[in-house]
């Protein structure tokens, strides 16, 4: 089981990472912002699978799985994102 | 780990009971796919993406994900108190974690019922379809991830306990996903 | 067989096989109406004929469920069935009711509402015949052993009563009518149905591969996880087009896209199972079927119903002979296979012999499923030409079915290669002949 400050670090830099994206995503609407939102949202789902759930210590499989699962959400939401500005 | 948990194959390795590994699985399909849909239709109609997303309180989306975050951590020290055999700390970081996800849902409650007296429904286009699916199945499973945790507080195993959470943190990272995908990138 | 209860089975296999037949001749009757029209018009029109093959499927399938639980409820449950007495009554109530509606759809007595055309008494009996069914072996394994196997076939079979009521209700508008309409065959079909495959598939591989219990439990949990999960909502894919509002083509989109998992884990399952076990079982074409269950399954209700179930291509393809494909190799496979499977076991066990035509009876397999197969594509090919000319350029239905004749005269043959194919299982299922008879104290192998 991860220690109490594991998981608090885990929830700080969430708590950050959230503030982070919400500036970034108001202060404009530029593709660094988007990067910015979108990495923050993945980065925040692996500290909840390595943390929180404390997968670090499971066997390399499931790290494949999840990580794939995460690979493949960001790149179609930001390949659609890249589309849309080619398109417009 | 008691008999339930063995011999699950590669499920055994995940904390908790494995079925709920299995329906954990499940829900990552379905909201991939969601997440999918909702960037492919943004290609197809970015007028109407764009004028409508405006319409979102990104600061709203921002404060519930904190609150979702925090009931996480109190949900992860629920089970660090049960690991450590003080049930009496496992039940309070529980209904720590259960207050918090109640806030969350009277924070999306606000949110709906402000969207609809601004006359945006399921039924309005594509967008606002796709929001309310999302956030509302998203929601639904804050509600069953209450309704578990209620029958954990009253029956706190561990085997119980780390069932719970490891749905609880599902339901955390599908909405740290759905909320830049939804309320940031425009 | 270790229950003489378990015997009662044989009546249903019976009556299962002989609707079997029937069904398929009124098959070979309407393909044989769509090519030349003029077939019968006077004496047996379309409509009745194809009333006869559907209704008849279902029926037979059901009658085939219940005798499947009749058997292998006693042995998981180890006891004697609760009333051996209720389970024949039930069965001439069940076989005289079917024979009734048949006999009354010939004189074109029905209702008129589609697959739902049974007039209403008959409905009534059916919901009789599901009580005394439930009764009997809702007892049977309340004294005896439960099993995860008994508690998820009760489960599915108590379902399939629950969902059966919706049949009586028929409101007048007409979109709730389907949204309820759907609730009984195809919450049936993509629900708790999948959960009485998977309990007899379960049971198959613990008798056939000798695999432990325990293992074959945890893979049966997670297909019926699997197949709830994503078949309640999945339903929404009949939402598309009939009135609901447009999020049912997302829900029902996603949803319906998953259906294809617990067919895919059957197919790991079995395949798993046999490999894992390497017994050899002496009822070879027991095992056969059960794996072609899966196959079958997988590939007909799986990739066969996820190739039109996306909304944006069912709106092209909604009701074309595409739909037809999809239904035939489904119900063949998940279906009409999982009930060869378990009648392949069960007969040789309660007639106390060892297995026998198991020769024939795999003939049978390969000729049935090459026929069933080769009518799925047929019906597949005309179902694109079809979507093409009529949802895209617009031509009118009539034209188009000019169009499809060729594939309609190939849907025929393969009709006729399914029909032999189907006397070689039923031959080799009721005619077990005398050469192999063994005494009554025989050892019943891997049992």
């Amino acid at each position: 089981m991860p220690s109490a400050f594991t998981l608090l670090r885990a929830w700080g830099l969430m708590m950050a990472l959230t503030g982070l994206s919400l500036w970034a995503a108001i202060s404009d609407q530029s593709i660094a912002s988007t990067l910015a939102a979108m990495g923050a949202g993945v980065l925040k789902a692996v500290l909840i699978l390595w943390a929180y759930l404390n997968l670090r210590r499971s066997p390399s499989g499931w790290k494949a799985v999840f990580g794939v699962f995460l690979i493949a959400i960001a790149l179609i939401v930001l390949g659609a994102f890249w589309v849309g500005k080619i398109v417009k | 780990m008691s008999d339930d948990t063995e011999n699950w194959g590669a499920l055994s390795e995940l904390p908790g009971n494995p079925l709920m590994w299995v329906l954990i699985l499940s829900e990552l399909m379905v909201f991939g796919a969601f997440f999918a849909a909702f960037s492919v239709s943004r290609v197809l109609h970015p007028a109407m993406f764009l004028a409508d997303q405006v319409r979102l309180d990104r600061l709203v989306g921002g404060v519930n994900t904190m609150l979702l975050l925090t009931s996480g951590l109190a949900a992860a020290l629920a089970v660090n108190a049960r690991g450590m055999g003080d049930i009496r700390r496992c039940r309070l970081w529980l209904g720590g974690a259960a207050l918090l996800g109640l806030g969350f849902l009277g924070v999306k409650l606000a949110e709906y019922s402000d969207k609809a007296a601004q006359g945006f429904g399921i039924e309005t286009d594509t967008f606002w379809t796709l929001f309310y699916l999302m956030t509302g199945f998203h929601a639904a499973h804050v509600v069953l991830g209450l309704v578990i945790m209620a029958i954990v507080v009253w029956k706190p195993s561990l085997e119980n306990v780390e069932t719970c959470v490891s749905f609880w943190h599902m339901v955390d990272l599908i909405w740290v996903l759905l909320y830049p995908i939804v309320y940031l990138i425009r | 067989m270790k229950y003489d209860s378990q015997k009662v089975a044989l009546y249903y296999f019976a009556g299962a096989l002989v609707l079997f037949v029937a069904q398929i001749l009124f098959g070979l009757v309407i393909g044989t109406i769509v090519v030349l029209p003029n077939t019968l018009s006077e004496l047996l029109p379309f409509n009745i004929a194809r009333m006869i093959h559907t209704n008849a499927l279902i029926v037979w399938l059901l009658m085939g469920f219940f005798g499947a639980s009749y058997y292998l409820i006693p042995e998981e449950a180890e006891t004697e069935l609760y009333s051996t007495r209720l389970a024949i009554v039930q069965f001439w109530l069940f076989l005289i009711g079917a024979a009734a509606a048949v006999v009354g759809y010939l004189f074109h007595i029905h209702e008129g509402r589609e697959f739902l055309e049974q007039p209403l008494w008959i409905k009534l009996a059916i919901v009789v015949v599901a009580l005394m069914f439930l009764f009997n072996i809702t007892m049977t394994v309340l004294k005896g052993r439960k099993t995860a196997i008994t508690n998820i076939l009760l489960l599915g079979l108590w379902g399939i009563a629950v969902f059966f009521l919706f049949s009586l209700y028929n409101p007048a508008n007409l979109i709730m009518d389907k949204i309820f309409w759907w609730w009984v065959v195809h919450l049936w079909v993509e629900g708790v149905w999948e959960l009485v495959m998977a309990s007899i598939l379960a049971f198959l591989m613990i008798k056939l591969t000798g695999v432990d219990r325990e293992v074959v439990e945890k893979w049966l949990y997670v297909i019926i996880g699997l197949a709830l999960f994503s078949g309640i909502l999945g339903t929404g894919h009949h939402y598309y087009w009939i009135g609901t509002p447009g999020y049912w083509q997302w829900i029902g989109s996603v949803f319906s896209t998953l259906e294809v998992a617990p067919f895919f884990a059957m197919v790991v399952f079995t395949f798993m199972m046999v490999w894992k076990g390497g017994r050899a079982h002496p009822n070879k074409a027991a095992l056969l079927w059960s794996l072609g269950c899966s196959v079958f399954a997988f590939f007909g209700a799986g990739v066969w119903g996820f190739l039109h179930t996306l909304a944006p291509v069912n709106y092209i393809t909604h009701g074309t002979q595409i739909t037809a494909a999809h239904g035939h190799l489904a119900f063949y496979g998940a279906y009409v296979m999982i009930n060869i499977a378990i009648m392949t076991y069960a007969m040789p066990n309660i007639l106390k012999r060892e297995p026998y035509n198991q020769l024939l009876n795999m003939w049978g397999f390969w000729i049935t499923s090459s026929g069933v197969t080769f009518m799925t594509f047929a019906l597949t090919f005309a179902g694109v030409v079809q979507s093409h000319l009529q949802r895209v350029l617009g031509m009118g239905f009539m034209e188009v079915q000019e169009q499809l004749s060729l594939f309609y005269w190939m849907r025929l043959g393969a009709g006729l290669a399914t029909f032999i194919g189907v006397v070689l299982i039923v031959w080799s299922l009721v005619v077990p002949g005398k050469a192999k008879q063994v005494g009554r104290v025989a050892a019943q192998p891997a049992e």
